[in-house]
């Protein structure tokens, strides 16, 4: 018999995050950590943390894990690792290690946590890493992903706080994936919408990450359950700077607008709005749609890479070329002004 | 009076039976959405909410019920207007540029009275500006202080965008005080009026 691991959970994948409001009440007030060595710390909400060992070596780590986003055991061992080496990816480094996270109902049969995990070996060996262990709890509802150790130069790390006025946006990954996970929950979108979905949730952001590093971009960050406004939000901040978004540059799956434009919004995109609707401006030209598909939480998302102008328009040829082939300018880097982000 | 029950349906579909039911909904007739969970409930009427549409809940139990009795807001006719905006030389596609903090000559003081009651009026206005943009001694307007935030404040919720000449600032030494809209350029503010179908100069 063959399991559909969606029919197991009410929210997945980077929806299945708290929301950033609430975390906020949880994490302010908590002690500030200081050393010389912590070169990027949980201030500016970048993607993972970073701690030099010597003048060579830094260390990045990171970790996510969530429940099922597809239907498929391999899919989603393949999907929740790919996305959890991608914050590796975002600070432009190179992944070593990876440990599984994994909980598991005693319920359900041995063999589809063992397809889950194969999933994951896949990806972790074609990002050039190894796992080396994992832990393992039983829960009701499955959820897996990893923990994950890479290493960047410290002269080259690229955070979300490195934004400079006149940096072109660029976008790697078509939005919508969180649509397209709500719509295959209740069957509909049909089955190319959902697959397209599903092969973009797998890619990772391995050779995007090495374009930017090699073009020597400073700031970039990936695109997950925040949405593309959140996490947008969150560099504009980081960097001190403000932000304009082209909504009818937005690159997405297939059938994400007739999705939304039938309802299909999942609860995440209202969380996701009512964090960032104070610190954006929508343009009254802006579509509701627009709008949804703009805070839709992602999973395995794309990269936001803030270009030098004159590098942007090779960066984009290669990472078409590279196989991110929806890669799209989507807007710009301003100076600091009343808003964060610009939606026009 | 419409009822559609989505009880039990997992999220999104209550949004999406609510949307399918408002769309072929007689103009005169009201629509009730009977749902039994709370966070769907809440997206339904931010959703309603966010396209103009009017809505109230009662409470009974676990079960809510939204009750939408004006829903003349057709989402059709949202795009249609939209369409027409995009048109060069549309009616409706207008800025207004502030070049100086009042309206009208004769009096200074009764000018700046005017120019906030001209903002508040506006506010209330069906056709809004898609940009006001303030130049010279109009960036007054939008300093920390100035009771004229208040409706632009609102003017910007509703999608006005406010653009404020970043070399004024820097003339008056007012960057300190700037308190809403955007900065920008020249180069811009050209651009939008030669873009706007009518500008208005005040």
């Amino acid at each position: 018999m063959k399991y559909d691991l969606l029919t197991l959970v009410e929210q997945g994948g980077c929806s299945a995050k708290l929301s950033a409001t609430e975390l906020r009440k949880a994490l302010d007030g908590l002690p500030k950590i200081k050393n010389k060595n912590l070169l990027v710390d949980i201030e500016t909400h970048d993607d993972a943390g970073v701690f030099k060992i010597n003048d060579d070596y830094a260390l990045i780590q990171t970790t996510d894990f969530f429940p099922p986003v597809c239907s498929d055991a391999y899919d989603f061992g393949q999907i929740a690792a790919a996305n959890a080496l991608s914050d590796v990816y975002a600070m432009g480094g190179q992944v070593l290690t990876a440990l599984n996270i994994v909980m598991f109902p005693t319920k359900l049969p041995m063999k589809i946590l063992k397809e889950i995990l194969l999933g994951g070996h896949d990806k972790v060996t074609e990002a050039g890493g190894v796992i080396v262990g994992g832990h393992t709890i039983s829960d009701d509802i499955p959820k897996y992903g990893l923990a994950v150790s890479g290493w960047i130069h410290p002269d080259n790390i690229v955070t979300n706080s490195g934004a400079k006025p006149g940096d072109i946006l660029l976008l790697t990954k078509p939005l919508g994936t969180g649509v397209a996970i709500a719509a295959k929950k209740v069957q509909l979108g049909g089955a190319e919408n959902y697959n397209e979905a599903i092969e973009t949730m797998k890619q990772l952001n391995m050779q995007a990450s090495e374009i930017i590093v090699k073009h020597k971009v400073k700031c970039a960050t990936d695109i997950t359950g925040f949405g593309l406004l959140g996490h947008a939000l969150k560099l504009a901040q980081a960097s001190e700077v403000s932000i304009k978004i082209n909504s009818g540059q937005l690159p997405s799956i297939s059938k994400t607008f007739e999705l939304i434009d039938m309802g299909c919004i999942p609860g995440a995109a209202f969380r996701n709005l009512e964090f960032v609707e104070d610190e954006c401006f929508f343009d009254k030209l802006v579509e509701y749609n627009s709008k949804m598909l703009l805070v839709d939480a992602q999973t395995s998302g794309g990269l936001l890479i803030c270009s030098p102008p004159e590098a942007v328009e090779i960066m984009k040829e290669e990472l078409i070329e590279n196989g991110y082939e929806q890669t799209e300018i989507i807007g710009e880097v301003i100076d600091k002004t009343d808003k964060s982000v610009y939606i026009s | 009076m419409k009822i559609i029950d989505v009880k039990g349906l997992k999220c999104p579909l209550p949004l999406i039976e609510t949307k399918k039911a408002l769309s072929k909904l007689p103009e005169d007739e009201s629509l009730k959405i009977v749902i039994d969970n709370e966070i769907s409930k809440n997206n339904v009427i931010r959703f309603l909410g966010d396209n103009g549409i009017k809505s109230e809940t009662l409470k009974n139990g676990n079960i809510f019920e939204v009750l939408v009795n004006q829903h003349n807001v057709d989402l059709k006719n949202v795009e249609a207007e939209k369409y027409c905006e995009i048109d060069p030389i549309g009616k409706d596609n207008y800025i207004i540029v502030f070049g100086k903090d009042r309206l009208g000559e004769g009096s200074e003081d009764l000018g700046f009275v005017l120019a906030g009651s001209l903002l508040n009026t506006l506010k209330e206005m069906d056709n809004l500006p898609t940009k006001i943009i303030f130049i010279n001694s109009g960036i007054n307007l939008v300093l920390k202080g100035s009771p004229t935030l208040l409706p632009l404040k609102e003017l910007e919720k509703s999608g006005v965008e406010l653009i404020v000449c970043g070399t004024c600032l820097n003339y008056f030494n007012k960057i300190d005080e700037f308190a809403i809209g955007r900065i920008s350029d020249m180069y811009e503010i050209l651009e939008s009026m030669t873009k706007a179908g009518k500008v208005i100069n005040i």
